[in-house]
């Protein structure tokens, strides 16, 4: 059930909050839109002047403040904060806390133009796929999408300017320097490989490293700029890669009927 | 037009069956009795219960729907102990539903049915059945808790299994045929629940009150039980989750 309401005067914010998200606070995710200024003490000390805001209280505590632009709140609150709501002077005076680390917010409103009551049900978890490290174990369960023969004896394997992804030998014991790239494969990162094929080549006394480039995609430009630097590179597939077991939902069966 | 009079244990027993999937009901009412269906949100589950005119002491009705906020009904429950009368009447003028537990009289809202869907039953061919009383199966229900947020289930010829398995634990409950009331299979079948949702469809039963379970293999689960002095007969699913490789 959604309840809201529009452009109210503080103590009718008040008496909405009372009745739809204090009762249940904790089933409860609270919007409020308007014009606040907000005190934080904490972990560090923050001052927030006047401005137009979008503040969110989720189910779980959690208080995030959001300017109109850019992605991260400017002041949060940690899970497990615990809101309350006064009136002084007419504004609607929000005031969380949190136990440990201590930390306090106090959102002042001098105006609101929307407060709205939900209560959200969401169980799912977020899959990622597609990172860097799915490329990599890839890798490392089947060294074979590489070439044939080839052996991986180390990731993530430190050497002078940096951290090399995969470090392995070839069928002929030749070593194989891997870097592993999570998109399109560019410029930059041929050069932290050729860094990382000459480190190499100092550190086992050997002439002959080769170097591998692994992305989904590697641009004609960068294979030739690869060629030129004696380097080699490899297209990776990358795959989705969901959890072992997951939740179907009804309508699937109900369609197979 | 509604009006009754019931156990506050009926109403109450509706609540726990149908509030851990859905916060909102539309709650369809007849001359013959009460009836509701919900799926949630994440259409994991759904509930279908019915209950007759016969579990209330009093019952007058026409066909009608009540859209009911379940967490606020639940509440209002709250303030009734066991044994308690209450009374049901439909208040046509102002849309409420006017509860009345002893001498309080309590006005609830309700809430527009006009968006509220109208689910349809999936139709399932579940090849394995087995009843059995609530004790023996919510013990390694409340074992897997501990574990993890999956169980499997499953009907052979011989008996039933509970198992779940976690990082480092596991827990297996197995309960061959002369410990069920019923097991009909002839073949093994196997699938795999969500914890969360399972246990809160068996927890309404208890103790030796039998539980009749229908599954199939990586198909939804049926698991159907009496309410309300066996006046009233809810009817559960469940998708499975699926295990790959």
């Amino acid at each position: 059930m959604t309840y809201d309401i529009l452009k109210p005067n503080a103590s009718d914010a008040l008496k909405f909050i009372e009745k739809y998200h204090k009762s249940k606070a904790d089933k409860t995710l609270l919007l409020l839109i308007g014009d606040c200024m907000i005190d934080y003490r904490g972990r560090a000390r923050s001052f927030l002047d006047w401005g137009e805001r979008v503040i969110m209280i989720k189910q779980d505590g959690a208080v995030l403040v959001h300017q109109p632009i850019m992605r991260e709140p400017v002041n949060w609150q940690p899970t497990g904060s615990k809101t309350d709501f006064s009136v002084k002077d007419e504004q609607l005076i929000l005031r969380s806390r949190h136990k440990s680390p201590p930390e306090k917010m106090k959102i002042t409103f001098r105006s609101l133009q929307l407060v709205t009551a939900t209560s959200l049900r969401d169980k799912a978890k977020l899959i990622i796929a597609g990172m860097e490290t799915d490329v990599v174990n890839e890798i490392i369960n089947n060294p074979d999408v590489i070439e044939g023969g080839l052996r991986i004896s180390k990731r993530e394997k430190h050497v002078k300017s940096g951290m090399i992804d995969l470090f392995g030998y070839d069928q002929n014991h030749v070593p194989v320097v891997i870097e592993v790239k999570r998109s399109i494969a560019n410029i930059s990162a041929v050069h932290q490989l050729r860094m990382y094929v000459n480190d190499v080549k100092k550190d086992v006394d050997e002439a002959n490293v080769r170097g591998i480039l692994c992305a989904p995609r590697v641009p004609d430009m960068v294979k030739k700029l690869l060629s030129d630097y004696g380097l080699e590179w490899q297209e990776v597939e990358r795959r989705v890669v969901l959890p072992d077991d997951y939740q179907k939902t009804l309508k699937e069966f109900a369609l197979q009927q | 037009m509604f009006n009754a009079k019931v156990k506050s244990e009926v109403l109450k027993g509706i609540i726990d069956v149908t509030s851990p999937l859905v916060n909102e009901v539309k709650l369809n009412i007849s001359p013959k009795g009460i009836s509701l269906r919900a799926v949630d949100p994440a259409h994991v589950a759904m509930v279908d219960l019915a209950v007759k005119d016969k579990a209330f002491e009093e019952y007058k009705a026409t066909d009608m729907e009540l859209g009911i906020d379940m967490d606020k009904f639940g509440g209002i429950m709250r303030l009734s102990s066991s044994g308690d009368m209450v009374s049901l009447e439909y208040d046509e003028e102002t849309n409420r539903l006017i509860v009345k537990i002893g001498n309080l009289v309590r006005k609830m809202g309700l809430i527009d049915t006009a968006g509220m869907p109208d689910p349809k039953m999936p139709n399932l061919s579940l090849p394995a059945k087995i009843v059995l009383k609530a004790s023996e199966i919510s013990q390694g229900v409340r074992a897997s808790e501990a574990v993890s947020d999956h169980l499997a289930l499953t009907v052979s010829k011989d008996n039933f299994e509970l198992s779940a398995e976690g990082d480092t634990d596991t827990v297996n409950l197995k309960l061959p045929k002369d410990l069920l009331v019923e097991l009909n299979a002839t073949s093994k079948s196997r699938s795999l629940f969500s914890i969360d949702y399972f246990s809160n469809m068996i927890k309404p039963v208890k103790g030796e009150d039998p539980i009749t379970i229908q599954i199939g293999n990586d198909n939804p689960i049926k698991v159907e039980f009496d309410i309300a002095e066996k006046k009233g007969h809810v009817t559960y699913l469940l998708a499975p989750r699926i295990e790959s490789e």
